[in-house]
């Protein structure tokens, strides 16, 4: 769908068409998958928060005045679902206890759809290294992996002009390799330590 | 966050475009490699990349670090968000991916049930209306009162889930309020609602350990010791 095909889109869907919203949303899941990502807590459920978005979406798209302000509310839309999640987790971890084992009695491990994904310790360490960017960084960086959304796109989303998303994703990346570098050389730090505690004894 | 714009070429605007600078700031160095990692590297920005190359081919290692380590966080990214593909707008059309996002929502929120169906083999057995000998298979799934799981209504099994699992401690009972997730109009004038029902289980378990997270955000679990507050349990 092109631009003026999906601002029209729009409009019909703020007027109430039901399948210019479905198309609207075909087109921006993903990006708002990875919003998600950015933003969510790590234990909650990607798929969850999705559905809630869909529903914000559909009770709350006639709500938006102009048209192009579409896909930076849904944004906003996104954010606020995986930071409602965060403080339903924080409140959750104040008042209870793991009950440890359960899951192994159950005879699987407790794991969402993005832990899934780690399949190697060396990609999960990476994925969670750009997770712990800060969140102007980790944004863009997420979004230009969805489809390869152009800066142009992701300065859309986040209404920002695309000479700013560039230089967030090319700055995102040197920090994320020093980061990571960073984290390397700790942990040759402490092997040396161990070992020098280790012939000590 | 300082967001200073890079020049739309990353060369030094100082210098003509046929002598571009051998050496670049951080950040222009960092959106030169950028674009050519993204694809939208102009001819210009390529002539500035291989002008810094030939006097530092340590780009070239910068690059292909950076490269991999953009490939890496899209294959988890580009992973992850493909669940989107399955998730519908609510009352929307179902195809077959949304009726599958339907069904892994069930299968994970009927979790109790498949357990209450365990808890009432563990607990019964035999059904009490029957004698058995040895050699007579195993009908799964009796209840213990005269009636077997697969003739009682889910009602009437479900509370005997209850009745039971309060007797034996296990279940401490159910929380009053339905937690509604769809409602659809049905072509006859009614309409079905999909919700959840909420039940306390109890169990008793040697450690207690509580989730925090550290510094970079993973979670960890740390043991809680608990004094005891009162002799009796719940």
């Amino acid at each position: 769908m092109n631009g003026s095909a999906f601002d029209a889109a729009i409009e019909s869907a703020i007027a109430g068409d039901r399948d210019a919203l479905n198309h609207l949303w075909h087109q921006s899941r993903r990006w708002v998958a990875a919003i998600l990502l950015a933003h969510k807590p790590r234990e909650a459920d990607l798929e969850d928060l999705l559905q809630v978005v869909a529903m914000q979406v559909c009770r709350n798209i006639s709500t938006i005045n102009e048209p192009r302000a579409f896909k930076s509310w849904l944004r906003t839309v996104a954010v606020n679902a995986a930071r409602e999640e965060g403080r339903k987790t924080t409140r959750r971890k104040k008042s209870m206890l793991r009950l440890v084992g359960m899951e192994h009695a159950n005879g699987r491990q407790p794991e969402s759809a993005d832990t899934i994904a780690a399949d190697s310790d060396e990609s999960k360490r990476i994925y969670q290294a750009a997770m712990s960017l800060p969140a102007g960084y980790r944004e863009p960086i997420l979004l230009r992996c969805v489809r390869s959304m152009s800066y142009q796109q992701i300065g859309e989303v986040l209404e920002l002009p695309t000479t700013t998303i560039e230089t967030r994703i090319a700055r995102g990346r040197r920090m994320l390799k020093e980061l990571l570098a960073q984290q390397s050389t700790q942990a040759e730090q402490r092997v040396e330590a161990q070992q020098t505690a280790g012939g000590a004894r | 966050m300082s967001d200073q714009p890079m020049n739309s070429n990353p060369t030094n605007s100082n210098e003509s475009n046929d002598q571009p600078v051998i050496g670049l700031p951080g950040d222009e160095r960092d959106v030169l490699i950028s674009r050519v990692i993204d694809g939208v590297a102009t001819s210009t920005d390529w002539a500035t990349f291989r002008a810094i190359a030939a006097h530092d081919p340590s780009i070239w290692g910068e690059l292909a670090e950076i490269q991999t380590l953009h490939e890496m966080v899209c294959a988890h990214v580009e992973h992850s968000v493909s669940i989107a593909d399955g998730v519908e707008l609510p009352g929307g059309m179902i195809d077959d991916r949304s009726m599958r996002t339907k069904m892994d929502i069930v299968s994970r929120w009927g979790g109790w049930a498949a357990a209450a169906a365990i808890l009432l083999v563990w607990s019964f057995g035999k059904p009490m209306t029957q004698t058995y000998n040895d050699n007579d298979p195993v009908i799964a799934g009796s209840v213990g009162t005269g009636m077997f799981l697969n003739d009682a209504q889910p009602n009437q099994a479900f509370d005997q889930y209850l009745t039971s699992g309060q007797s034996s401690g296990q279940v401490v009972g159910e929380m009053p309020e339905h937690i509604v997730i769809e409602t659809r109009p049905m072509p006859d004038g009614t309409i079905e609602v999909l919700y959840l029902r909420q039940i306390i289980e109890r169990r008793v378990i040697d450690h207690a350990y509580r989730e925090m997270l550290d510094e970079t955000g993973n979670v960890f679990t740390v043991p809680v010791k608990l004094s005891p507050q009162s002799k009796s349990s719940f």
